[in-house]
């Protein structure tokens, strides 16, 4: 009775580890539907005057570039405002900034703290005070200091206010770096699927889970409704303004044609800083809004099973992949037919899973996809992607590892089959372990060449969930909320 | 060109855009349909590795 009752709760560790994969299938099930179901019609020719507040701190080396891309853009001049909210920075930023304000006058505008130091989102709250003051703003664009705007960007984003219940809109943020590298191009791809693709899914499901930080555009009266200033308690503001334009009735929307694009870290140690903070930021809003979850009362779409179920797959996705892990190990000594025939499922939902979101992300977005379909292919890691073809052909596992012997007992495999067995079982957790490793790696001098393998051999999927188990033990150990920067060198170009 | 032929414009390209994802997504659909079909019909009959 004891036996079954552990085999049924290895059973059900195994089908969690299916979740994520679900979820992911359910998201991209539903981008089809964009092309009936949209905002577009609800659009307009729509101009209001707009002020673009571009938190700055020691960013003399980007933005140049991004005041120029944005004064190059097509919306009237007179209807557009630069505020750069410089942190108190020590470089040369405010040389830069008088030489754009005899350039520009009257619509460059320079706001220097004295004291800085706080984060992206104290900084912007001082500019925000001070321009939400003056009544000339109809809307306000919160970007970073390197992002690019597409000459047609931000009227794409505008034409959507003309619709009295938007709150906000977002862009579609993609990876701009030159010369790239292979986190670029892994970044790259991860934005078609988790922009381009996700939060066009979201549009239909009526939410968006965040605008991101990096372009997104706020009605004055969404502002002014979310208190006029941006969350500072958190790690993730971005995903707070987020939650609070829709919990006060608003919509949030994404428009996969407004094209910006970013400087992206170019390798794990910039990325786990950069994930590790938005990971953080994302539990602390999870606690913060614990009310919400599946309670529909709250808000008919944040608080739908939808929204939870997205959310939770991506927060407790590495959870997820150490109980699967642990149910097929377990199964393994238990009853081992049974764990190879779960082995075998789940990985065959991988092949069913991979081989979607990879094809269709490439399909969605062929420009980013022609740039970084390598890494698209390798984005699960090469051992992942071997099961996933051996999983693919029938009895092939079987005929390798097996020998197409009949086993009924894991005692009666010879040594090599059982340790690539259980390291094939294990391989869900193990991945996490090898990104981490890479990431180790990296940073010692003569082992550094190794790093770039080890993340291929493993892959930036796990990568990713590697870095959200770091989240949880930081947030567990109270860690301090410090405001890593991502170090911007100005190689970010528009790729039209 | 207006702002309002240049707004016309481009919400017609996009919706260009948007219409094809469907298309795009059964295109998806019948590689993934045509992926099983010659695993369940044809792969195991030509490597025969389940004998």
């Amino acid at each position: 009775m004891i036996y079954s009752g552990v085999n049924m709760l290895m059973v059900a560790f195994v089908f969690l580890g299916c979740v994520p994969l679900v979820i992911s299938l359910y998201q991209f099930l539903l981008i089809g539907l964009h092309s009936f179901k949209n905002h577009y019609p609800l659009t307009g020719c729509h101009f209001p005057q707009v002020s673009i507040l571009v938190p700055a701190w020691n960013e003399v080396n980007v933005l140049d570039s991004t005041i120029e891309s944005l004064m190059d853009m097509s919306y009237p001049k007179e209807k557009l405002r630069i505020y750069i909210i410089d942190d108190a920075s020590t470089d040369s930023t405010p040389d830069l900034m008088k030489k754009k304000m005899t350039k520009y006058p009257g619509n460059v505008f320079h706001i220097r703290r004295h004291k800085g130091g706080e984060g992206k989102a104290h900084t912007l709250n001082h500019g925000i005070n001070e321009v939400l003051n003056e009544s000339w703003s109809e809307a306000f664009l919160i970007m970073d200091a390197d992002v690019l705007f597409e000459k047609n960007a931000l009227r794409k984003m505008t034409r959507h206010l003309r619709d009295p219940d938007v709150g906000a809109v977002t862009a579609y943020i993609k990876e701009g770096s030159r010369p790239g590298s292979l986190m670029t191009s892994f970044i790259d791809f991860e934005y078609i699927t988790a922009q381009a693709a996700s939060r066009r899914a979201q549009n239909i499901l009526a939410f968006m889970a965040c605008l991101a930080g990096g372009a997104q555009l706020h009605t004055r009266e969404n502002l002014l409704a979310i208190g006029g200033r941006i969350d500072t308690s958190s790690l993730a503001e971005d995903t707070f303004t987020t939650f609070k334009t829709q919990l006060n009735g608003r919509k949030a929307i994404f428009d996969g044609n407004a094209i910006v694009w970013a400087e992206e870290p170019d390798n794990i140690d910039g990325l786990w800083k950069q994930r590790l903070r938005w990971a953080r930021g994302n539990l602390q809003i999870t606690k913060q809004y614990s009310h919400l979850w599946l309670n529909k009362k709250m808000h008919p779409h944040l608080g739908s099973i939808s929204f939870s179920f997205i959310w939770f797959s991506i927060l407790l996705m590495p959870i997820f992949m150490i109980l699967a892990s642990i149910g097929l190990a377990s199964l393994f000594f238990l009853d081992f037919p049974l764990s190879w025939k779960l082995f075998k499922m789940f990985w065959i939902l991988n092949v069913v899973v991979y081989v979607f979101v990879t094809l269709f992300s490439f399909l969605i977005d062929p420009i980013s996809a022609r740039q970084s379909w390598l890494a698209g292919i390798v984005f699960p890691g090469l051992i992942s992607l071997c099961i996933i073809i051996l999983s693919y052909i029938p009895g092939l596992l079987e005929y390798l590892i097996l020998d197409n012997e009949k086993h009924l007992n894991w005692k009666t495999l010879d040594l090599t089959p059982m340790v690539i067995i259980l390291l094939m079982y294990l391989w869900l957790s193990l991945s996490m372990v090898a990104a981490f490793g890479a990431k180790v790696i990296e940073k010692v001098k003569h082992l550094k060449w190794l790093s770039k393998p080890m993340l291929l051999i493993s892959g930036y999927g796990p990568l990713l969930c590697a870095i959200t188990f770091n989240s949880y033990i930081s947030e567990l150990r109270g860690k301090e909320m410090k405001w890593d920067k991502t170090e911007k060198t100005g190689k970010v170009q528009i790729k039209s | 060109m207006s702002d309002k032929e240049t707004y016309l414009k481009e919400l017609d390209e996009d919706l260009k855009v948007e219409k094809k994802l469907w298309i795009k997504e059964i295109f998806v659909f019948l590689v993934l349909t045509l992926l099983v079909v010659i695993r369940e019909v044809y792969l195991d009959e030509w490597f025969n590795f389940g004998a």
